[in-house]
């Protein structure tokens, strides 16, 4: 197995953010990350990432603990994207592009930066502020970051949230589209069902910090009796119990 | 130590100064005060005291410098 997590837990003060999660990723796998607002996604996303400390637990890459690795070599494996977390915004969109590829010490940038700004269509706004641009140029240029360093390891935070169908949907295909091509193993938390069911290869839900099912979504939708994933969140989102 | 970080932080306030005219103004603006300032408060202890008069050059310059400095680290200004 590629990623391991282990009775991940993650205590803030006297709130139990995530309780205990038990998962695993197969590498070069979509794993969608689902569940109610506050119920511990994007804690886990920080945790994986390094940028918020386990109360308990351990997270595997590769059955070694990811605390044994250097912080340089294990970041130069994952990248993060989400319209949560804005770049700098009085620097334009090259020279942001520029400064992440540094901090991930590429080689060749200016071919890398070209390349992924061809691909991601960010080439006629690649002078302007990132402050100055549309959620979706955002989003884009975001994603683009997350994509600098080819990661073996991308955690994606619900990176079409706010967009309009026309944006979120080039969106969707690109990394479906950059997963065909590249060596890349996913973790998506999102709220968009249809999204979780086109690029997910699984599905983890979670609910007040624990992890009430998993699965493939059909097995899920079929499990619970329901028509689609929406419904099946739901469903889980307001019941009482543990599945 | 990596050199790559290093260099993608000095890039980063690089591009943030020179995107922004009012950081570039403060960088030269609020030292030229301080020259002036302190220059003229030199110049009236080299006139009037001869104990003072080694001194001058060395202040001036720490306190043109720290003001340089300071202005070059002040970003708490939202980026």
């Amino acid at each position: 197995m590629f990623i391991k997590i282990r009775d991940l837990t993650k205590i803030y003060n006297n709130f139990l953010a995530v309780n205990k999660i038990n998962f695993q990723i197969e590498k070069n796998k979509t794993i969608g990350l689902l569940g109610p607002n506050g119920c511990g996604k994007t804690t886990t996303i920080g945790m994986m990432l390094g940028l918020v400390s386990p109360t308990e637990g351990e997270i595997l890459i590769e059955n070694k603990s990811i605390k044994s690795f250097k912080r340089d070599d294990i970041l130069k494996r994952f990248n993060f994207a989400s319209p949560y977390v804005e770049l700098p915004k009085k620097l334009t969109v090259k020279q942001n592009l520029e400064i992440y590829g540094r901090l991930y010490g590429i080689n060749n940038l200016n071919e890398r930066i070209s390349e992924i700004s061809s691909d991601l269509d960010i080439k006629n706004f690649y002078d302007r502020k990132t402050g100055e641009l549309s959620s979706g140029q955002k989003n884009r240029v975001s994603l683009a970051k997350s994509l600098i360093n080819k990661p073996e390891i991308l955690l994606l935070d619900e990176p079409t949230a706010s967009l309009d169908p026309d944006i979120g949907d080039f969106i969707r295909s690109y990394i479906q589209e950059y997963k065909k091509n590249n060596s890349v193993t996913v973790l998506l938390a999102s709220h968009n069902m249809s999204e979780v069911e086109r690029l997910c290869d699984s599905i983890i839900m979670m609910k007040k910090g624990k992890i009430i099912d998993s699965g493939s979504c059909q097995d899920l939708i079929k499990k619970h009796g329901r028509d689609n994933l929406e419904e099946t969140f739901l469903k889980l989102a307001r019941s009482k119990n543990e599945f | 130590m990596n050199f790559n970080k290093i260099y993608a932080l000095g890039l980063r306030h690089l591009y943030l100064i020179m995107n922004s005219f009012p950081r570039v103004l403060d960088l030269i603006y609020w030292p030229t005060v301080q020259i002036f300032l302190w220059g003229f408060i030199s110049k009236f202890f080299t006139l009037n005291s001869e104990y003072y008069n080694n001194t001058v050059g060395v202040i001036l310059t720490a306190a043109i410098l720290y003001d340089f400095l300071f202005n070059l680290a002040n970003f708490k200004k939202p980026f």
